[in-house]
């Protein structure tokens, strides 16, 4: 009994963690046999085969692969004009004063609700659907980094001011990363609002895509496939967030935890 | 190398956002010379501090002038380092890549130059053995240390030191006291060395010449000159000669402090 | 920035013109900024409008105003506003109620955050608007789908940063408490609550942001009005004004809640700076 309980000590964390995943997946279980209709309800384990038979016949691969180069462009791009811009806004003062109001108006704007207008502007094909991940992604990437250029301390200038260091050299000696937790953050922020780019994208007529296989599944009521679809959609986001967690630190030893959010 | 700084007259007045202006530095005249450890001396708010950014051009004087060796100080040089309060470091950097921080830009210096430089002062700092650790793995008092190898590594003509004990304990703070005269040897090399602090102690215990400021404007009420030969040990501090000097500045200084309590 | 702004002296005793609208400017530099930076936006808006010169591609602040005196007799057009309105205020609501109860709960529970947090941590990264349509089909078109996406996608901010208020006080004041012999009730309400509010709030505008961005993916699935309905059908019909009207409308209820919210902040913890 005494080594039961020491073993569940020490292991605590593990345990619980996989004893919590399992509560949840008997619940949703449970509501599945209650429920017992596949119009309506799934289990968990229906999900993980549907899921796998989608893989298997290969219907799903062609989905992925639109979706997938949807997001990996538009999300590029706003990774490189977010943290770009969000230096500029985080270095100069007066760029900063001026265009804080735009920033707060894009802030507060559902950038999703500009989807249509991209769709007008863009057309139905694939640059839209890429310029709507790419603003809905944005923003957050936009304001973590300017958030963590100002959250380097004017102390670090004044250092490097002592020591004589070029103005450009401050740029990649001290600000980006001394930000770069903040823009780790903001990445993280953009994956999820990326891939709810994507399926909003996909809303205006796509033939092809994660998101327009949801909505096939909803006009056919096919609840397997929209089901498996929003789990690949969410594990998307899971295993993005983690592959950025341990890039960060392999580039930021310097840390010692980093899943402060 | 021994360079001397001359300040003349120097004022130096602030604006606080409010629109109120504050007198900081109300005319200073000092003549400093190779080879000598001099203290700045104050309760806060003397502008000692801004004293010591002006004579690193950090900061413009208001009014007066301030020469290097004849030519007037318009902005920071290689020759002048600077200890900070707080340490400063770079939170990604390791000791080494710490201590580099100020030689990294020197072309006319190789690699291994910097290198050998970097251990050089690793060794006389004390900190062999923690080359690769990053600085939240360090204590205050090694971080001071890292503090200071930075400074000393562009092998400076004057070193520049704002409070840099100010943040540690009691006993690092008395070794690090005698640590430093060991560690910066400005007798041998020339330098000089300003330390601002307002632990009148500290000031004497290291200084050859200890300036005392007034109150905001900051003046210098006096200028001291300790007569013990350096290196001095910390039993120095009980003799009755010490105990006189220090005595006799906290006479000086005693009201200055309780004007700036009251500010 | 240091408090101490340096302007030498000789300036600043400047009296001449010059010199005195540069201290009207540094005085109230901020709101000076405000006010050419909105100006610059609507002209440069308009701007575009009258270069593009097309009323089904573009239209500018002056048309979207014009759209909006129509719209505003429109009986459908208070219906939509009133539609969307509800969800978020129920949505919303009850994340804030959901979040604080299970933020509370995994924070005073070893076990309950061992087990749950590895979860709510996933889940925190994931898309979870995407869940509308299932919700559609289990609630229906109608209003209680919507409310139910809006408190499932901004629940989980309110509940990560409940957690991590409560966590971060009891781990700074548990002492304080202890020295001072406090009962647990005096400790909830004179050191975690006032303490974890920051936190809190901080929680609430971003749930509120999400809440706002959902209204538009939820009514995308399917809904009978709404101000996202109302931006769908408007693309559908090609009527960029009508569409610019309903993304206005939505960013004034971001701006709106976002302002409430920052409010609420202010009143609550004067201590304390509010950021943007």
């Amino acid at each position: 009994m005494g080594a039961l309980s020491n073993f569940y000590q020490e292991q605590r964390r593990w345990l619980n963690a996989i004893f919590g995943i399992g509560v949840v997946a008997a619940f949703w279980s449970f509501a599945d046999w209650q429920v017992n209709s596949e119009l309506f309800f799934v289990g968990p384990w229906r999900v993980v085969t549907y899921t796998y038979g989608l893989f298997a016949s290969g219907e799903i691969l062609d989905d992925l692969y639109i979706s997938g180069i949807e997001f990996f462009w538009g999300f590029g791009v706003a990774a490189f004009a977010g943290i770009a811009f969000g230096m500029i806004f985080g270095i100069s003062r007066v760029f900063r004063e001026f265009f804080d109001p735009w920033l707060s108006a894009v802030y507060a704007t559902p950038s999703v609700a500009l989807a249509p207008l991209i769709i007008i502007w863009f057309g139905v094909d694939l640059t839209a659907k890429i310029v709507i991940v790419l603003i809905t992604a944005v923003v957050p990437i936009v304001l973590n980094t300017y958030t963590g250029v100002l959250s380097v301390g004017k102390e670090f200038q004044t250092l490097a001011n002592s020591f004589c260091i070029p103005q450009r050299q401050v740029l990649y000696k001290i600000l980006i990363p001394g930000s770069l937790p903040y823009i780790v953050t903001g990445l993280r922020l953009g994956i999820s609002r990326g891939i709810v780019g994507v399926v909003v994208g996909e809303y205006f007529g796509a033939y092809a895509g994660l998101g327009y296989q949801l909505f096939k599944g909803l006009d056919t009521f096919n609840m397997p496939l929209m089901m498996s679809c929003a789990a690949m959609l969410a594990g998307t986001g899971v295993v993005l967030n983690q592959v950025i967690l341990v890039i960060e630190r392999r580039m930021a030893p310097w840390r010692d935890s980093t899943l402060q959010e | 190398m021994s360079s001397s700084i001359q300040v003349e007259q120097v004022h130096k007045t602030f604006m606080k956002p409010t629109g109120e202006t504050v007198h900081a530095v109300g005319g200073i005249d000092m003549d400093l010379r190779p080879g000598t450890f001099y203290s700045f001396v104050g309760p806060s708010g003397c502008g000692k501090t801004t004293m010591l950014h002006m004579i690193h051009g950090l900061l413009p004087p208001t009014r007066g002038r301030i020469l290097l060796d004849g030519d007037e100080v318009v902005g920071p040089t290689p020759n002048k380092a600077v200890v900070f309060q707080q340490a400063l470091l770079l939170p990604w950097r390791n000791v080494t890549d710490n201590i580099q921080f100020g030689i990294e830009n020197d072309r006319g210096m190789s690699a291994t130059e910097r290198r050998e430089i970097c251990d050089k002062y690793t060794q006389i700092v004390g900190l062999r053995g923690f080359e690769s650790h990053y600085p939240h793995e360090l204590s205050g008092g090694m971080q001071q240390r890292v503090n200071l190898a930075r400074a000393l590594a562009v092998n400076p003509e004057i070193l520049l030191m704002d409070e840099p004990f100010a943040s540690l304990d009691a006993q690092t703070r008395l070794l690090m006291q005698e640590e430093l005269q060991r560690m910066v040897d400005w007798k041998n090399s020339g330098k000089i060395v300003i330390f601002v602090t307002h632990d009148i102690e500290e000031a004497v215990f290291l200084s050859d010449v200890v300036f005392c400021f007034s109150f905001r404007p900051g003046t210098i009420m006096k200028e001291i000159k300790v007569p013990f030969p350096t290196p001095r040990t910390l039993r120095v501090k009980e003799e009755p000669e010490f105990l006189q000097i220090k005595h006799d500045i906290w006479e000086l200084l005693a009201d200055e402090a309780r004007k700036a309590m009251e500010e | 920035m240091s408090k101490i702004q340096e302007i030498p002296l000789e300036e600043s005793q400047d009296s001449s013109f010059v010199a005195s609208v540069k201290g009207v400017y540094n005085r109230h530099r901020i709101g000076i900024n405000f006010f050419f930076s909105v100006i610059l936006a609507l002209l440069t808006w308009e701007f575009i409008d009258y270069i593009f010169d097309d009323p089904d591609f573009f239209t500018g602040p002056v048309a979207v105003a014009v759209e909006f005196t129509v719209l505003v007799y429109e009986p459908r057009f208070w219906e939509n506003i009133n539609y969307s309105g509800t969800e978020l205020i129920y949505g919303f609501g009850l994340a804030m109620i959901l979040g604080v109860v299970i933020g509370a709960a995994v924070a005073f529970s070893r076990t309950l955050d061992e087990m749950f947090s590895p979860i709510l941590v996933g889940l925190y990264a994931t898309p979870r608007s995407v869940a509308a349509p299932l919700f559609i089909i289990w609630l229906g078109l109608g209003i209680a789908s919507k409310v139910g996406v809006i408190t499932l996608a901004s629940v989980f901010p309110v509940i990560i940063n409940t957690q991590a208020g409560i966590k971060n006080v009891q781990g700074e004041f548990r002492m304080l408490g202890r020295a001072f012999n406090v009962s647990f009730w005096a400790m909830l309400t004179k050191i975690i609550i006032p303490g974890s509010l920051p936190f809190l709030i901080a929680g609430l505008r971003l749930g509120y942001s999400r809440s706002v961005v959902t209204i538009m993916v939820a009514e995308l699935f399917g809904a009978e009005a709404g101000i996202g309905y109302m931006i769908d059908h408007a693309t559908q019909t090609f009527h960029v004004a009508e569409m610019m009207v309903g993304i206005s409308l939505l960013t004034i209820m971001g701006i709106a809640g976002n302002e409430i919210l920052k409010g609420v902040e202010r009143w609550a913890t004067p201590y304390r700076k509010t950021l943007v």
